[in-house]
C-alpha cells in the first residue's frame, strides 16, 4: 500500500473548512492532525514516495528517524495550536492555520530540494495570513515585511538548488555543506528562516504583530523547519557553533529592556535558537540528539508561554509590561501554566528544557569549546532572567495593574494544560523523548552535579534578579522601541529616501530644466532647418522641376556627345 | 487615541467576571490575595534566601565532578549565575541610552 503524505490531509483539510461552521468545522480542525498524528505512527522509517517530472525525480515523501521526530511535532503542535484557536470565529486564521502546518510538515518529509523549496514558500504566504489576520495597520505592515523577507530566504533557496544540481548533478536533500556557491546559498536561506544574527529581526517584528491565537503557530512552525534543515543539510559545520552561541547571547540584552511580552518572547525563541544551531554546529551524535530535542522541547514550551500571554492579550487588550501586572488574582490557572512554561525554558530540573540544552551543553564541554560553553552557560543565566522570571512577574505579579480580567475561554487552558502536562512529562521521564532522538542515548541527566550546578545558577540569577529589584537597579518597563538592525530598512532606508526627494528635488528640477531647455533649442534648430518653411525641405513647383530635369538632362547630352 | 480608548472599553467588558464584580480593584470590598500581604512576600523571600544558601552550603559535602578547571572554582556556578545577571542588566540598561526611541518611532 502507497503512503499518502500526511501533508495532502492538512490542504484537502483547508479547502474543506471553507464552507463549514460550528462543531462540524473544529472537528475537521482537531481531527486533522489527530489522525495524521496516528496515521505517522504506522508509518515505518525508509517509506519514500517519489515522482518523476521531466526528468528529475522529485521525493515529496522520504521518512526517516529524523525527518519522524519533526513530524510527530509539528502534528503534536498543530493539535494543541488547533485547540488553542478553537473560539476563533475567522476563516482566514484557520485556512491559513492548516495550510501553514501542512506544508511545515510536508517541509519536514520533504527529500529533495525542490519539494523542499515548495513547502518554503508555501509556509510563507499561509503564515503571513496569521499576521494580516489582526486587521489592524501595524500588523498590515509588519505581515508584508515579514512575507518579502520570507519570500526571499525562498528565492536564494530555489537558487541555491539549481547551482547545487549544477555543481554536483543531485537534487536530493541530504547533507549539503558549505563546499560551493550553491551550498552558500542554500545555507543562508536556512539562515534568514533560523533568525541567523543580523537576519533575525523580521522574527522580532512579525510575531508580535499577529493574532493571539497566530502567534501560537508561527512559533512552532517556521523556525524549527529550519532548524530541521540545518541539522540534515550542514550538520557539524563549525560556522555555525559560532553563529549558535552568538544568537544565545545577544537577543537577552533586548529581551530584558523590551516592553512588548510578546516581543521579549520573540528574542527569548532567537536565544533558544541558538542553543539548537550550536549543537548542529557541533555536530556530534550527542550535540545533533541535544539539538533536535531542544528543537522539539522549545516547540511546546514557547508554544506555552506564547498562549499564556495570548489569553493575557486576548483577555485584556494589552501586551506591554509596562500597562501589565497583578493578574494571578483573577488568572491564577494562566499563571500557573506560565510558570511551568517558564521553568521549563529556564531548564528547571524536572522540567523539560532541563533535559535537552545539558545534552548540548555536555557536548560543548566534550568537544573543547571552551569559551562558546561559557557563552551558553551565560545565556542559560539570561534566559531565566528574561523568560522565565521577568514574563510572569510583568504579567502576573509585581506592580498590581488593577485589571481584573478573567481566566480565557476553556479551549484555551485546555491547550495550555496539555503543553503543560508534556512539559513536565518529558521532564521527569526524558526517555521517552530520547528514544525518538536520531541517534542512541545514552546520557543520563539527572545526576548530583548536573542537577545542583543547574540549580546554583538558577537559583542564584533569581538572586540577582531581586537584589536588582530591591536597589531599583533594573531597568523599569517602559513604552518604547528598541532600534535593531531592522533600523536599517524600517528607519533608515525610508529616511533617506525621504531626504533624497527633499533635497534631490530642486536638483533634479534643475537638471531636467537645462535639459528640457536645450532639448527645445536643438527642436527650433531642427524646425528652422528642415521645417516645412525650410529651404531643404519647402516645395518647389512642378514648372520648376521640370526646368531642372531638362537643363540636368542637357548637361548630360554635353558630356555623353563628347 | 481612540481606538486605545475603545480597546480600553472592550478589554473593560471582557474583563468583568460573570458575578458581575467591578474589573477594577476597589479597596476594601475586594479579598486579599497571596501576595496582598506583605508578610507573605517576606516569607517567601525568606525561603529563597535559605534555598540560595542551602545550595552553596552542599558544596561542602558534595564534591562536583568537574570537566574544565574552571568548574573547580567553590560555588562557580552560583558565582557565574549571579554576575552573569547582574551584568545582563546593567550593561542592557545601558543599552538604552543608545537604542531606546519613542513607541511610534517607526510610524513617525
Amino acid at each position: 500500500m502507497t503512503t499518502i503524505p500526511p501533508f495532502i490531509w492538512f490542504f484537502l483539510g483547508a479547502l474543506a473548512i471553507i464552507p463549514l461552521r460550528g462543531w462540524a468545522r473544529n472537528a475537521v480542525l482537531l481531527l486533522i492532525p489527530a489522525l495524521g498524528g496516528m496515521g505517522l505512527l504506522g508509518v515505518a522509517e525508509g517509506t519514500v514516495w517519489q515522482l518523476t517530472l521531466m526528468d528529475y525525480t522529485l521525493t515529496p515523501l522520504r521518512v526517516d528517524k529524523l525527518s519522524l521526530l519533526f513530524g510527530y511535532l509539528f502534528h503534536l503542535a498543530a493539535f494543541i495550536a488547533f485547540v488553542f484557536a478553537l473560539h476563533v470565529r475567522d476563516t482566514v486564521q484557520h485556512v491559513a492555520g492548516l495550510f501553514y502546518a501542512g506544508s511545515a510538515i510536508g517541509a519536514a518529509f520533504a527529500g529533495d530540494l525542490i519539494s523542499l523549496f515548495i513547502f518554503w514558500e508555501i509556509m510563507a504566504f499561509s503564515s503571513a495570513f496569521l499576521i494580516f489576520a489582526r486587521r489592524t495597520e501595524r500588523a498590515r505592515a509588519a505581515g508584508l515585511r515579514y512575507l518579502i523577507i520570507q519570500v526571499l530566504s525562498g528565492v536564494l533557496l530555489l537558487a541555491g538548488a539549481l547551482v547545487y544540481l549544477q555543481e554536483t548533478g543531485s537534487l536530493a536533500f541530504d547533507y549539503i555543506g558549505l563546499t560551493g556557491i550553491g551550498g552558500w546559498l542554500i545555507f543562508i536561506a536556512f539562515g534568514i528562516k533560523c533568525a541567523f544574527p543580523l537576519l533575525h529581526n523580521w522574527l522580532t517584528d512579525a510575531y508580535p504583530e499577529a493574532t493571539p491565537t497566530g502567534t501560537v503557530f508561527l512559533t512552532a512552525f517556521t523556525t524549527k523547519v529550519a532548524v530541521y534543515a540545518l541539522a540534515r543539510g550542514f550538520p557539524g559545520t563549525e560556522l555555525l557553533v559560532y553563529i549558535g552561541v552568538t544568537m544565545t547571547c545577544f537577543p537577552i540584552f533586548y529581551a530584558v529592556i523590551e516592553n512588548d511580552l510578546r516581543r521579549v518572547l520573540s528574542y527569548s525563541m532567537i536565544n533558544q535558537i541558538g542553543f539548537m544551531v550550536c549543537g548542529i554546529g557541533i555536530g556530534t551524535q550527542l550535540a545533533i540528539n541535544g539539538a533536535v530535542a531542544h528543537a522539539f522541547n522549545d516547540v511546546l514550551f514557547k508554544g506555552l508561554l506564547m498562549m499564556s500571554m495570548g489569553a493575557v492579550l486576548y483577555r485584556t487588550g494589552r501586551i506591554n509590561g509596562s500597562d501589565l501586572g497583578g493578574l494571578y488574582k483573577t488568572m491564577p490557572i494562566t499563571a500557573g501554566f506560565c510558570m511551568v512554561g517558564a521553568a521549563s525554558i529556564s531548564a528547571f530540573p524536572l522540567f523539560s528544557g532541563f533535559v535537552s540544552k545539558s545534552l548540548v551543553m555536555v557536548a560543548t564541554l566534550e568537544e573543547g569549546y571552551h569559551w562558546v560553553w561559557l557563552g551558553l552557560l551565560f545565556a542559560s543565566a539570561g534566559v531565566f532572567h528574561h523568560a522565565g522570571i521577568k514574563i510572569p512577574y510583568f504579567a502576573f505579579f509585581g506592580h498590581d495593574s488593577g485589571i481584573r480580567a478573567s481566566e480565557p475561554p476553556l479551549n484555551m487552558l485546555i491547550a495550555m494544560g496539555m503543553a503543560a502536562t508534556i512539559c513536565i512529562f518529558i521532564g521527569v521521564y526524558p526517555f521517552a523523548l530520547y528514544d525518538l532522538l536520531p541517534y542512541p542515548v545514552t546520557y543520563f541527566p539527572f545526576d548530583g552535579t548536573h542537577v545542583i550546578a543547574q540549580l546554583q545558577i538558577l537559583f542564584f540569577s533569581a538572586l540577582a534578579f531581586v537584589w536588582l529589584q530591591k536597589n531599583s537597579l533594573y531597568p523599569p518597563e517602559l513604552r518604547s522601541v528598541n532600534l535593531d538592525v531592522e533600523w536599517l530598512y524600517r528607519g533608515a532606508t525610508p529616511r533617506a529616501i525621504h531626504a533624497l526627494v527633499r533635497w534631490g528635488g530642486p536638483v533634479d528640477s534643475g537638471i531636467r530644466g537645462f535639459v528640457h531647455r536645450q532639448a527645445m533649442r536643438l527642436v527650433g534648430l531642427c524646425h528652422r532647418v528642415y521645417g516645412p518653411r525650410s529651404a531643404v525641405a519647402g516645395t518647389y513647383s512642378s514648372g520648376l522641376m521640370v526646368l531642372w530635369v531638362a537643363a540636368l538632362l542637357g548637361v548630360y547630352l554635353i558630356f555623353y556627345l563628347k | 487615541m481612540r481606538r486605545l480608548l475603545e480597546t480600553m472599553q472592550t478589554s473593560l467588558k471582557q474583563s468583568i467576571p460573570a458575578n458581575g464584580t467591578p474589573p477594577l480593584s476597589s479597596e476594601g470590598t475586594e479579598k486579599k490575595h497571596l501576595f496582598d500581604n506583605p508578610a507573605n512576600v517576606t516569607r517567601l523571600l525568606r525561603i529563597f534566601f535559605a534555598i540560595c544558601l542551602g545550595l552553596v552550603g552542599v558544596e561542602f559535602f558534595f564534591h562536583r565532578h568537574v570537566v574544565h578547571a574552571w568548574e573547580n572554582l567553590w560555588g562557580f556556578y552560583a558565582l557565574y549565575g549571579f554576575v552573569a545577571c547582574v551584568a545582563l542588566v546593567l550593561i542592557a540598561t545601558q543599552m538604552r541610552k543608545v537604542l531606546m526611541r519613542d513607541e511610534d518611532y517607526y510610524e513617525k
